[in-house]
């Protein structure tokens, strides 16, 4: 399972960010850098065969 | 074990080793089909985060209902595991239930890139409106939170 950690320096908080199906946290950059803005720390992932996590077929280029 | 009780395992297991031994306020933010896996964790460990938020494309309803129609639409690629949590365990105690919120993303921008863009000025929304502060919210007629449909 691919995660990505944005931290911050003294967090007043941590976000567990899950994005949808098809979808990768690589598209949300402006999210992830607007919540490090006011102070959360970001724990970005990627479901199972999305994005930069591992593939569960053997065709790299499905999600399924 | 299924891929789906196999990404759980792992997803439990980056919890423990990474975000949980910081002891820090701990928000969900699940987006569309990525909601179940953080709710499956939060109804195994309710006492583990203080509040989540579902963000839905399409409508705002009430957390369980929210988890069903989105079971309906990833059962498939989770493999319809009735072994997970929230298959075996539908009715969640109000107390978790009382940390979830569930909020409609404008219907106009449900196209992907525009939901990506949107999610900032939403965020910035709840920030101003106090949800990570635990108030109460409510952004007009269209959305609802799911901690007052629970009380009704």
């Amino acid at each position: 399972m691919n995660v990505a950690t944005f931290e911050v320096n003294l967090p007043r908080g941590a976000v567990v960010f899950l994005p949808g199906k098809g979808n990768t946290w690589l598209e949300y950059l402006e999210l992830i850098k607007y919540l490090n803005e006011i102070g959360f720390t970001v724990y970005a992932t990627d479901l199972p065969g999305q994005g930069l996590s591992s593939r569960l077929s053997s065709d790299p280029y499905r999600c399924i | 074990m299924s891929d789906a009780q196999r990404y759980l395992k792992d997803f439990t297991e980056f919890m423990d080793k990474s975000v949980l031994l910081k002891d820090q306020p701990l928000y969900f933010l699940g987006h569309s089909t990525g909601v179940p896996v953080g709710f499956e964790y939060a109804i195994l460990n309710p006492q583990k985060f203080k509040r989540m938020l579902l963000l839905s494309p399409l409508f705002a309803i009430r957390a369980q209902a929210f988890l069903r129609v989105l079971r309906g639409i990833v059962g498939p690629f989770l493999g319809n595991d009735t072994t997970l949590p929230f298959q075996k365990n539908p009715h969640f105690d109000k107390v978790t239930e009382s940390k979830i919120d569930s909020f409609s993303l404008i219907p106009r921008l449900q196209w992907r890139w525009a939901l990506a863009k949107n999610l900032p000025n939403t965020i910035s929304q709840l920030v101003t409106k106090g949800w990570f502060d635990g108030w109460e919210w409510n952004f007009g007629d269209d959305t609802r939170s799911s901690t007052s449909t629970a009380a009704e």
